[in-house]
């Protein structure tokens, strides 16, 4: 009995413990997912597999996700809380982070605005060679 | 015979001071002792306040959690705290205090081991050396321990107040950066609300045209009151007020057709006087204006 009653303590302590770091790790939740799809978005745009129609599908779908995953992240308070190098980065590039409202502000499509942001137009791609860095 | 008699005198009355002089010394060894016992007893309670009571102002050592300190490795804090401690005038009379325990106890060792050998007044001299040595050695002890517990006392101030000053450091870079971040959100959320209509507009205009016609739609139309827009609430409202008014005026009808029962009634009577009686001549004279049912006309309006 006291066996069991030590055990069933250990396992409330290590539960507590286990919920108190998962915790702080949801503190970027939102952010990390937005990055997740900003990600899947440029893949989207850089992959060689698809055709232009499933390329343009493909992207509006992730557009609409990427609104709300935008505004999820600019209205959750727990970011800056997290006091992350990621939170700060994302903020300090905003035109890099919420593609689509500053594509909007620009009016532009995230692809073409994140492109723009860093400058790469049609002519740095034609100049630019494949090759291992 | 006189003289040795004199010379008995002389070495009885110099063992009888000896004898006062041991006494009065075991005396104030005693009372020496009583006191270091109280005074021990009471330290162990009582923290001194003041650490130059014992050590003298040469036994002080006063270390500060300088902003030098604080910038160093934690290990290396600690490294430097006693490095300091060692370096100070407290650390040098706790090496002395030391010592001269040391000595004390060899000494003490050597005269119990020699007290065997001695006999009569040797025996008794030895005891009252062995007895201040000792009193001595409870002397610096005290002062060593009241130096030592003074020495961990002011450490502990000093490592607490070390732990202050890093927390607080660390506590406002936490704060400015946490705050930084936070302004660096405020500002993203309100560069996005400017252009959260466009956005809406411009991805979503299916959506929201589907909102608009079904905003527009007949069964969904709000009621209205005189061409405005009025809530379910209101519009009941001005209903149970208007079936209130019809009330009151289905009363006012109620009240005019009793009347006018009451008129036909009169009629009757008149009538059936007439057929019983004949026609009465001051009735003929009696115009037709005087009849109630003529002039009930007179009391509404149609």
């Amino acid at each position: 009995m006291t066996n069991f009653s030590k055990i069933l303590i250990t396992l409330i302590g290590v539960t507590c413990l286990a919920s108190n770091v998962s915790a702080k790790q949801n503190m970027l939740f939102t952010l990390e997912n937005l990055e997740r799809q900003r990600a899947v978005l440029l893949d989207n745009l850089t992959t060689t597999k698809l055709e232009a129609y499933q390329r343009e599908q493909n992207t509006n779908k992730l557009i609409k996700r990427l609104v709300d995953m935008e505004r999820m992240v600019l209205r959750d308070d727990r970011i800056a809380s997290s006091n992350s190098i990621m939170a700060k980065n994302a903020f300090q590039n905003y035109d890099l982070t919420f593609l689509v409202h500053a594509g909007s502000e620009s009016k532009k499509s995230p692809m073409a605005h994140w492109l723009h942001t860093l400058k790469i137009t049609n002519k740095s791609i034609e100049k630019s060679r494949a090759g291992a860095r | 015979m006189k003289s040795m008699t004199i010379n008995i005198i002389r070495a009885k009355t110099k063992t009888n001071s000896n004898k006062y002089k041991q006494l009065n010394l075991a005396c104030s060894l005693l009372i020496k002792s009583f006191s270091l016992a109280a005074v021990l007893i009471l330290s162990s309670q009582v923290v001194l306040a003041n650490d130059t009571q014992f050590g003298g102002v040469s036994s002080d050592w006063k270390p500060l959690a300088s902003d030098k300190l604080i910038k160093l490795p934690a290990n290396i804090i600690e490294k430097r705290i006693q490095k300091d401690f060692q370096a100070s005038a407290m650390a040098t009379r706790m090496i002395e205090l030391d010592v001269a325990m040391q000595d004390g106890v060899s000494m003490i060792k050597s005269i119990i081991e020699l007290m065997p050998e001695l006999e009569g007044q040797a025996v008794q001299n030895q005891r009252f050396e062995l007895l201040q040595y000792k009193s001595d050695y409870l002397d610096a002890l005290q002062e060593s321990h009241n130096l030592h517990q003074s020495a961990l006392e002011k450490k502990q101030t000093l490592y607490k107040s070390v732990l202050d000053k890093l927390r607080l450091q660390s506590g406002k870079m936490n704060n400015s950066e946490t705050y930084k971040i936070q302004q660096a959100q405020v500002a993203a959320r309100q560069r996005m609300e400017k252009v959260i209509e466009q956005v809406d507009q411009s991805l979503m205009h299916l959506g929201i045209n589907l909102k608009m016609a079904i905003s527009r739609h007949q069964a969904n139309q709000s009621p209205q009151m005189n061409g405005i827009d009025i809530t379910s609430e209101e519009y009941l409202r001005q209903l149970l007020m208007s079936v209130s008014t019809e009330q009151s005026l289905l009363d006012q009808e109620t009240l005019m057709l009793s009347y006018m029962a009451k008129l036909v009634a009169l009629d009757a009577q008149a009538l059936e006087y007439e057929v019983a009686y004949g026609d009465d001549t001051d009735n003929e004279l009696m115009s037709e204006t005087n009849k109630p049912s003529a002039v009930t006309t007179l009391f509404y309006q149609e």
